[in-house]
């Protein structure tokens, strides 16, 4: 049996309703929050469009090359905050 | 592309457009397939103006604009760049803002929340990781630009055409008549600022009807306009018998319909009999400040322009848009028998704010939807064009023939084309244009610099 080329995503990140989200809109810079996917990030930039934060990532389990990089985190993505 | 219902082969649209002897169909101004292919044909190449860099002066800013039918986004991007895009979602085509102006990081699309940066890129894609794989390409999948953009002394034009040529050839002769409409009053370039919000508002005509008569259309005024007129609600009241317009300069000069035939820009244009910038002429003796204002900057142009001719015109840059005399009048097609109409007014940037609430008060009395000399227009234009939709009607020619066989060149006013102040002669050289482009099939056939 071939190996699948693009497994799909775990079941810790993918289970999680739609409407799962948090309400981002409000938060400022500097805000510290917890990713889905693991790892931790900073807020640097927020365009309260209530979809989207810029982040800097502070931790990065899977890739720690990516730590200090920055990123835009998706409502979905931000499970919390720190 | 739009099937091409009238080709350059059976010349069978050549046939609705005689400018040369002045017989035009009333077809090309009511016929929903030739409306389809002036979108593409024109609209989809010609350069087109958008905006003006003082409407987006800081990083994040965004005016929503449009370019025929299209709206478009002018973005001042992060690093201070100018860009305009298609406001339109990559992903499923809504639309990525639906604000007429702002600032914002990001412009996010409201449907499934693909998210551009404002330079554009495709920077957010929901669950990218996890549904996408992340093997979605991003860098394919940016906001739409145009294929060229023009700052123009401050104000913004755009073509999706790449193969258009330069904003200054599609000018050609234009360019210094163009370039002092974007003047300062002290006729410093690049000396204006644009009043905000635009007027916008819905015209139940063709988009012909107001884009090639105004500004070539003398013949209208004493009749359309003759009770603005005796109300003498001009700048200046009852100078010059309260010519709506009224006096630049008491100096000799003489007014011309001046147009560029082969390129269809053209306009009331004006050739004085010594160079320089006549004495200021009192105009605003309601509001001193501004009086004082304006005369002051009055000297400074004298200055500037001292020993130099200042002949040329104010009017249509093809195919929709006047420049001058304080505004910016646009007419963007919205369906063969509709036309929306948007009105930008113009101040000096360093006007101090009496004179820029006076200027922005006058022009608000003067034109737009609520001013005297359109309300009194567009009575006409609206009517026109269901009076020219019917079956009898539309069997009919309009008549272009003020004026045809008079033209003549003028060295003063080199690449220009002269004719006597009231005709139709810039009207004849629009539906000329119009022609060369709805029958060519790219820039090689348009560009007369090729021909």
């Amino acid at each position: 049996m071939a190996e699948r080329r693009n497994p799909p995503p775990s079941r810790a990140v993918d289970q999680f309703s739609i409407t799962d989200s948090m309400m981002i809109q409000d938060f400022p810079e500097g805000t510290k929050i917890r990713l889905r996917a693991g790892g931790v990030a900073e807020v640097i930039g927020n365009p309260r469009d209530g979809a989207w934060i810029f982040i800097r990532y502070l931790e990065h389990p899977e890739d720690p090359s990516k730590i200090g990089s920055e990123d835009l985190a998706f409502c979905t993505d931000v499970v919390g905050l720190v | 592309m739009v099937h091409i219902s009238r080709s350059r082969q059976d010349r069978s649209l050549r046939d609705l457009v005689d400018w040369e002897q002045g017989h035009v169909s009333r077809e090309i101004y009511v016929n929903e397939d030739i409306y389809q292919q002036e979108l593409e044909q024109i609209f989809g190449r010609a350069w087109l103006f958008v905006g003006h860099e003082s409407q987006v002066p800081n990083p994040g800013d965004f005016f929503q604009s449009r370019m025929g039918e299209e709206s478009v986004l002018l973005v001042r991007d992060r690093k201070g760049e100018l860009h305009v895009f298609l406001n339109t979602c990559r992903h499923r085509g809504m639309k990525v803002c639906r604000y007429d102006e702002g600032n914002s990081l990001l412009f996010t699309c409201p449907f499934h929340g693909w998210s551009y940066d404002t330079d554009g890129r495709l920077v957010g894609v929901p669950n990218f990781q996890t549904a996408y794989r992340g093997e979605l390409d991003k860098s394919a999948w940016g906001l739409h630009e145009v294929a060229q953009m023009s700052n123009f002394y401050g104000s913004i034009w755009a073509t999706w055409d790449p193969k258009a040529p330069s904003f200054e050839d599609f000018l050609g002769a234009f360019v210094p008549s163009l370039r002092r409409s974007f003047e300062g009053s002290d006729g410093g370039d690049n000396g204006l600022e644009f009043f905000s919000p635009v007027q916008k508002w819905r015209l139940p005509t063709n988009w012909k009807f107001p884009g090639f008569s105004f500004a070539g259309d003398h013949a209208h005024g004493a009749m359309t306009h003759r009770s603005t007129t005796v109300a003498a609600f001009g700048p200046q009241g009852e100078l010059a018998g309260g010519d709506r317009h009224g006096v630049p300069s008491r100096w000799a000069s003489t007014e011309y319909e001046m147009s560029i035939p082969a390129l269809g820009h053209g306009g009331h244009g004006r050739i004085y009999e010594q160079p320089g910038v006549g004495p200021y002429v009192e105009t605003w003796q309601t509001v001193l400040q501004a009086d004082d204002y304006y005369h002051e900057m009055r000297d400074k142009k004298a200055e500037k322009y001292a020993g130099q001719y200042l002949h040329g015109v104010s009017g249509c840059v093809f195919p929709n848009v006047i420049c001058g005399g304080s505004r910016i009048l646009l007419w963007h097609p919205h369906g063969v028998g509709v036309t929306e109409s948007w009105r930008f007014y113009t101040v000096d940037k360093g006007a101090p704010k009496p004179v820029k609430d006076a200027q922005r008060r006058y022009m608000m009395r003067y034109c737009g939807p609520g001013g005297m000399t359109e309300s009194d227009d567009m009575e006409n234009w609206n009517y026109a064009y269901p009076a020219s939709l019917g079956t009898v009607a539309r069997r009919l020619d309009y008549n272009f023939q003020n004026g045809v066989g008079h033209a003549y060149a003028d060295d003063r006013v080199p690449g220009f084309t002269l004719n006597y102040r009231i005709g139709e002669e810039n009207q004849r050289s629009r539906l000329r244009r119009w022609l060369d482009f709805m029958e060519a099939g790219s820039w090689d056939e348009l560009s007369p610099a090729k021909r």
